[in-house]
């Protein structure tokens, strides 16, 4: 079952010295819904995504997943959450190339074992077939764009996430790919209950959210429940 | 228990000829150092092996390293100033001498010199034995040392000159060959390369005694003829006391005399020398590697934390950061460690073939603990060095990995 967000105050800043970038008063997402963020290009969707998922600290604020706040949490903490709890996706897909499609997919169980369990190995085969990549163990490198972000949406979905975040996942994307791969974001957020974070410069992505939210210069726009 | 080597392996594979590189360049950097300790301890112990019988010799005036080079290391690389053989006989009546033979070099058999010993050589010489055989008694009789491959009855002709000289027509002594009645066992010394004949044979070949009818050699009943002479005389001191007095008395009145262990010493002192001179050297071109492998390493953490903030934001630690940066550049390290040891030995090998085919003796290439300790300090230092680059990069910033590069 997904996580459901709770963010109040928030306030982001570059440094410690700068003025805050983002600022965000309000946003609840329920759990296993779907948000877009859309917006110019600079008007911060990443940013938030970075500090929704724990990357960043805020300067001021709460970000509760579930009732826990992140905020609150130690760097290794924050790290262990996103582990645990987050699957991430970005527009560059951000594979390791040398590595096989598999290998890449099981990247995250290095973090914490020295092989990966049978049953993670099973699952990430599950998810490459899932996805339709038909030769796992081809390298990363080699792959279409659409199969990089078929692979790293695999990748994403391992530990059975509660949250997945996803940056601009189609933005790199020819049309083919694009709705090939929203597809099946959506299909797994659906199938899996998974809250869904997703930033987007495309209209018809956008719509496919249950929620929207529109950021300029770092503050909301428009936004809140449909 | 996290296991950063998938993609410690991948980025090495990434950066697979840069990478291989710095290993080339630390293996060899390091491998001179190896190289040097390991030739000149097994250049110290050859020589040391080579002159232990010997205590003193002694030779016409002249220069007493090549006295000694030439006498006791066979090296032929001048002839020896001659010395009348009454200088052996005073010797040899000497009660303060225990054994005394002359040495007399005037012939070769191919790339090995005739030498012309005494009765008495055997005893100097306690370090050769015999394989097969026995020791010279007539003239024109040779015991074969193991390198030069003539076998018990061959007979052979001597050619004129203390070594071959290219390029110089050989100048053979046919009327008188010599059967060879003795083979020596492998000493690892340069006498494995030389042939021992009474050197009344070589006396005879050049018509310094008197020569008898050719076909049936016989020696002149006065040896001690002035005109007969000798290259040097190596000579067994009764004792110790004695081998300093017999040094003084030698060392005037128109002979000289040496200790080859001294000689040696002084050499090998001059070898230390070098030796350090080289290892300073070689410890600074490894330092100076070092150093340019490092700033290599830093240099090339923009590449390598991409990946790594890439991980950061799926949740790795800043532990598995710092030691995938760590154990790359430590595995570098190692590799090149190892890879330093097994150059550094062929490079000794090397240079040990080289110099002990031109020295005819066999220079021993060997390990010994206290070379561990010098990988091991290699390893230490390369581990800790590692740590640079890994500390200045385990804090990369997800974002800022992640953030797009336009
Ligand atoms: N260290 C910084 N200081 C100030 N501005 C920055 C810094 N880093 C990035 N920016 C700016 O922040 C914006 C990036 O926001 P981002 O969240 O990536 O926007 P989006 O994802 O909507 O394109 C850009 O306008 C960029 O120029
Ligand atoms: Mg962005």
């Amino acid at each position: 079952m997904g996580l459901s967000l709770r963010v109040s105050h928030l306030q982001w800043a570059f440094d410690t010295r700068s003025e805050p970038f983002l600022v965000l008063d309000e946003l609840s997402v329920a759990p296993g819904s779907s948000l877009a963020i859309s917006g110019p290009s600079g008007s911060g969707k990443s940013s938030l995504v970075f500090v929704l998922s724990g990357m960043e600290r805020p300067r001021s604020g709460t970000v509760a997943w579930g009732g826990q706040d992140v905020t609150t949490l130690g760097e290794a903490a924050r790290d262990a959450w996103r582990r645990h709890h987050a699957g991430l996706l970005f527009q560059d897909f951000h594979l390791v190339p040398p590595l096989s499609a598999l290998e890449n997919v099981l990247l995250p169980t290095t973090f914490d074992r020295w092989r990966p369990r049978s049953e993670d190995v099973s699952r990430a085969y599950e998810l490459l077939d899932r996805v339709g990549i038909r030769k796992p163990h081809q390298r990363a490198g080699t792959l279409s764009r659409g199969e990089m972000q078929r692979t790293a949406l695999a990748r994403a979905l391992l530990f059975r996430p509660q949250v997945l975040f996803a940056d601009e996942p189609t933005a790199s994307l020819d049309e083919a790919s694009e709705s090939a791969v929203a597809d099946l974001v959506f299909e797994a957020v659906e199938h899996e209950s998974i809250t869904l974070i997703m930033t987007t410069h495309q209209a018809r992505l956008r719509d496919r959210a249950d929620a929207q939210l529109e950021l300029s210069h770092g503050r909301v726009v428009s936004g809140g429940l449909r | 228990m996290m296991n950063p080597f998938p993609l410690l392996m991948a980025d090495l594979r990434r950066s697979f000829f840069g990478s291989l590189g710095i290993l080339v360049l630390l293996a060899f950097a390091f491998s001179a150092t190896i190289a040097v300790s390991l030739f000149e301890r097994g250049f110290r112990n050859a020589g040391a092996e080579v002159a232990q019988d010997t205590d003193l010799v002694v030779g016409a005036p002249g220069n007493g390293t090549s006295l000694v080079l030439n006498s006791v290391f066979l090296l032929g690389t001048e002839v020896l100033p001659l010395m009348p053989m009454s200088v052996f006989d005073k010797l040899q009546g000497d009660p303060r001498v225990a054994a005394a033979s002359p040495l007399v070099f005037s012939d070769h058999y191919q790339d090995a010199p005739i030498v012309g010993v005494g009765p008495a050589f055997p005893r100097l010489k306690p370090s050769l034995h015999l394989a097969a055989g026995r020791w010279p008694q007539a003239p024109f009789e040779v015991t074969v040392g193991s390198g030069v491959g003539l076998v018990l009855g061959q007979r052979i002709v001597g050619a004129h000159g203390v070594t071959a000289r290219r390029g110089v027509p050989e100048e053979l002594h046919e009327a008188h060959p010599y059967v060879v009645v003795g083979v020596l066992a492998r000493s690892d010394t340069p006498w494995d390369r030389s042939l021992v004949t009474p050197y009344q044979s070589l006396w005879l070949l050049h018509g310094i005694a008197a020569a008898p009818a050719p076909g049936s050699p016989q020696i002149d009943a006065d040896e001690t003829d002035l005109r007969a002479q000798v290259s040097a005389v190596l000579v067994k001191p009764a004792n110790f006391a004695a081998a300093y007095a017999l040094k003084a008395d030698y060392a005037k009145n128109g002979t000289q005399s040496a200790f080859p262990g001294e000689v040696l010493a002084q050499l090998f002192g001059v070898l230390a020398d070098v030796r350090t001179a080289l290892t300073i050297l070689s410890t600074i071109f490894q330092a100076l590697v070092f150093a340019a492998v490092l700033i290599t390493l830093i240099a090339s953490l923009p590449q390598r934390t991409r990946w790594l903030g890439l991980l950061r934001g799926l949740g790795a630690s800043r532990g598995y950061v710092f030691l995938a940066l760590w154990l790359q550049s430590a595995l570098i390290f190692v590799v090149a460690g190892l890879a330093g040891l097994g150059l550094g030995w062929l490079g000794a090998q090397a240079l040990g073939t080289w110099l002990g085919g031109r020295l005819a003796m066999t220079i021993p290439i060997t390990w010994e603990p206290g070379d561990l300790a010098v990988v091991a300090v290699f390893w230490l230092l390369g581990l800790l060095g590692a740590l640079v680059p890994a500390a200045l990069g385990f804090r990369v910033s997800a974002r800022k990995a992640l953030l797009r590069s336009d």
